[in-house]
């Protein structure tokens, strides 16, 4: 009995000597894998570093069915200060948008966002409601939650499966919303392993049925921090597309929390 | 009473905003390094006016409107030339809507020159918004800012945080604007003395306004002061002469506003109370040249509704006499009301819109409904109407409009 342990023994140190040391780390990462969950995933997307504070310039190619092109452009600023993260944006172009801004605080405890716009011929702020997240922007294919106003919380995360495309491994997750009348029924996003990045993107409406798609066609690292380039949201019912291209991007651009207020919207500094 | 010279009136105050611009200007090339290109735009716009109660009466008009813009290193010039044609009137007229220099530091702001400014949160009905007085001569009203005339000020600003106090002087007086057949039927047989009409520009005519001002995470508010003077003449009669001299008074005027979020509403305030109105009477044995001094209040609330490409818009304004009377010809309690109905198509290129206003003392509603079209970024049409559904003084119109932004 005893030799047989011995021998037991034996027989698994030279199977773990020969599978070698790599093949222990790799089971150990893989058993890792297996168990992070989709809601883990989301949670490494939202969380990735974002800098402290991003200036960038956002132009939005708006393309109907018959190829006909509007655009829009934006310069943008945002920072997260403790509990709130702040945004501002001032729309350029075209001209009868030139001038307006647009400002919006989202707190991390839940509390509802709090937003205002600036318009030039009113000379003034305006207090507009935040529960209309699900309103298309600017005439485009994104809502303002697919522009990133989504919280982490609103949907359940389920980790799917994992895919390779292309030689890169991607963790596909669904997001259901906790609220059942969202614009959405679900969600679908593909995530790159390790970067925690989602390069693609599909959004399902309240009858189940594939409704858009997002692609990221280009992401490379700004100032150490990788960031999505250019990106194109395709509404595959009415086949409008609209692709947002992202310049002049500078992380921790020095913002300070004067940037965000009445008197940046008026000014437009 | 203050003494009457139009002339020097316009003049000095016309010297004074112009010398200060320059000198600013002057102050602020000598100290600028970095300067960035200049912004010019261009809004041309075709109206033809159709009126609905005389069918031989029709307006075309020219309109453009130019933009310049020109940043420094710490400032901003801004002019705003117009032009207009009017094809029927076979007549040509210009003028400068705004011109002002815009110098800003870290903390604090200075505009100087001919200006628009906007206080409180009500759209289109006055209550705390008194900086600039109105021209009612604009008539079809397109915009409700279109009612406000630019006037020559000083405003500086001083920010701390999300919070802002602003102060504007106004060297000199000017008052709202009226269509002379306005006036006219308001005569009942007088003859118009205008004598003591203007404001002589001196300092102690000038004019102040100061509001502090915060944005917040519930709430954003406003409180002002205003030591201005009134832009509606009261109306003094001499009943033996038969003369009628329109005066206008110093109000001294404290208010505030507020709008805050509730879900999908968004819930808005004015309110005002004012010291040194004069209102027309009909007791002469009591009151000299038939007007009294009383106080005044004014309530405004109002609601805004938007889900998806509906947007709802609702105000009410109250204006109550103090310590009123019957012999006073206007009512203790009189009301307006406005309502605004808008729906988006075509990812924002088709805008429908009603909006309603009703004066409860006049009778009066009126209905604009509107649909605009933005055919490309650059050109844009709309079709609507200006229709009194109730009331008696008929303006109806209907126009088309076109517009090219380059």
């Amino acid at each position: 009995m005893r030799k047989k342990s011995v021998l037991l023994i034996v027989v698994v140190f030279t199977f773990l000597m020969a599978s070698g040391f790599n093949g222990i780390v790799t089971s150990i990462v893989n058993a890792e894998e297996a168990k992070i969950s989709g809601k883990e995933i989301m949670e490494r997307v939202y969380n990735r570093d974002e800098g402290d504070g991003r200036a960038s310039t956002l132009k939005m190619v708006l393309i109907n069915k018959h190829g006909s092109q509007r655009v829009r452009k934006i310069r943008q600023f945002n920072k997260s200060f403790d509990n709130v993260e702040k945004k501002i944006m001032f729309f350029l172009s075209p001209q009868d948008v030139r001038g307006t801004s647009f400002m919006n605080w989202s707190y991390q405890d839940g509390r509802n966002d709090s937003q205002w716009i600036y318009l030039p011929a009113l000379r003034k702020v305006k207090r507009i409601s935040a529960e209309n997240k699900s309103d298309y922007f600017m005439g485009s294919d994104f809502t303002y939650d697919d522009m990133g106003d989504r919280k982490l919380e609103e949907d359940k995360h389920q980790l799917l499966r994992k895919e390779e495309i292309d030689g890169e491994i991607f963790y596909v997750v669904e997001s259901i919303p906790v609220k059942e009348d969202y614009i959405y029924s679900k969600t679908i996003s593909w995530v790159l392993k390790d970067k925690w990045i989602g390069l693609k993107k599909e959004f399902y409406d309240q009858q189940g049925n594939l409704l858009k798609e997002l692609k990221v066609n280009e992401y490379q690292e700004v100032d150490g921090i990788l960031t999505i380039i250019k990106s194109e949201m395709e509404n595959l019912q009415n086949s409008h597309r609209t692709q947002i291209i992202l310049s002049d991007i500078k992380y921790n651009p020095g913002l300070d929390a004067n940037k965000f207020t009445e008197r940046n919207m008026k000014l437009g500094l | 009473m203050m003494t009457i010279s139009k002339k020097n009136i316009k003049r000095n105050g016309s010297i004074i905003i112009l010398l200060t611009l320059l000198l600013s200007l002057l102050f602020n090339l000598l100290f600028t390094v970095d300067i960035n290109a200049a912004y010019i735009s261009n809004n041309l716009k075709n109206r033809f006016v159709y009126d609905l109660e005389n069918s031989d009466s029709y307006r075309v008009l020219t309109l453009l409107d130019t933009t310049f813009e020109q940043k420094f290193s710490n400032s901003i010039l801004y002019i705003n030339p117009h032009f207009s044609y009017n094809y029927h009137e076979q007549e040509a007229d210009s003028k400068l809507n705004e011109i002002y220099l815009n110098l800003y530091y870290n903390n604090f702001d200075l505009r100087i020159g001919k200006q628009k400014v906007s206080w409180g949160k009500a759209d289109g009905l006055v209550v705390t918004n008194l900086v600039n007085p109105r021209d009612y001569t604009n008539y079809p009203v397109f915009a409700y800012e279109d009612q406000f005339q630019a006037i020559n000020a000083v405003k500086a600003n001083y920010y701390l945080g999300s919070d802002t106090l602003e102060l504007i002087w106004r060297p000199e007086f000017k008052p709202a604007i009226y269509d002379k057949n306005m006036l006219a039927a308001n005569l009942n047989g007088f003859n118009i003395d205008n004598s003591q009409k203007g404001i002589e520009t001196e300092l102690e005519n000038s004019e102040l306004l100061l509001r502090y001002s915060s944005l917040g995470y519930e709430y954003d508010y406003e409180l002002m002061l205003a030591y201005i003077w009134d832009e509606q003449p009261t109306l003094h009669k001499n009943l033996v002469k038969k003369i009628v001299s329109p005066v206008h008074h110093r109000l001294a005027v404290v208010g505030g506003s507020f709008s805050t979020m509730r879900d999908a509403f968004v819930l808005r305030g004015e309110a005002t109370y004012t010291d040194g109105k004069y209102y027309n009477t009909n007791d002469f044995n009591r009151y000299q040249a038939g007007v009294v001094e009383r106080d005044q209040v004014k309530l405004l609330a109002g609601i805004d509704y938007s889900y998806q490409d509906y947007q709802l818009s609702y105000q009410v304004l109250q204006e109550t006499i103090l310590k009123h009377e019957d012999s006073i010809e206007q009512e203790q309690f009189t009301y307006q009301m406005t309502f605004l109905l808008k729906r988006m198509f075509l990812r924002d290129r088709l805008a429908t819109e009603l909006s309603l206003y009703y004066d409860a003392s006049q009778e009066q509603l009126m209905a604009k409904p509107k649909i605009a079209y933005d055919y490309s970024d650059k050109i844009n049409f709309t079709i609507g109407a200006n229709y009194l559904l109730k009331g008696e003084q008929r303006d109806d119109v209907i126009y088309f409009e076109t517009e090219y932004l380059f």
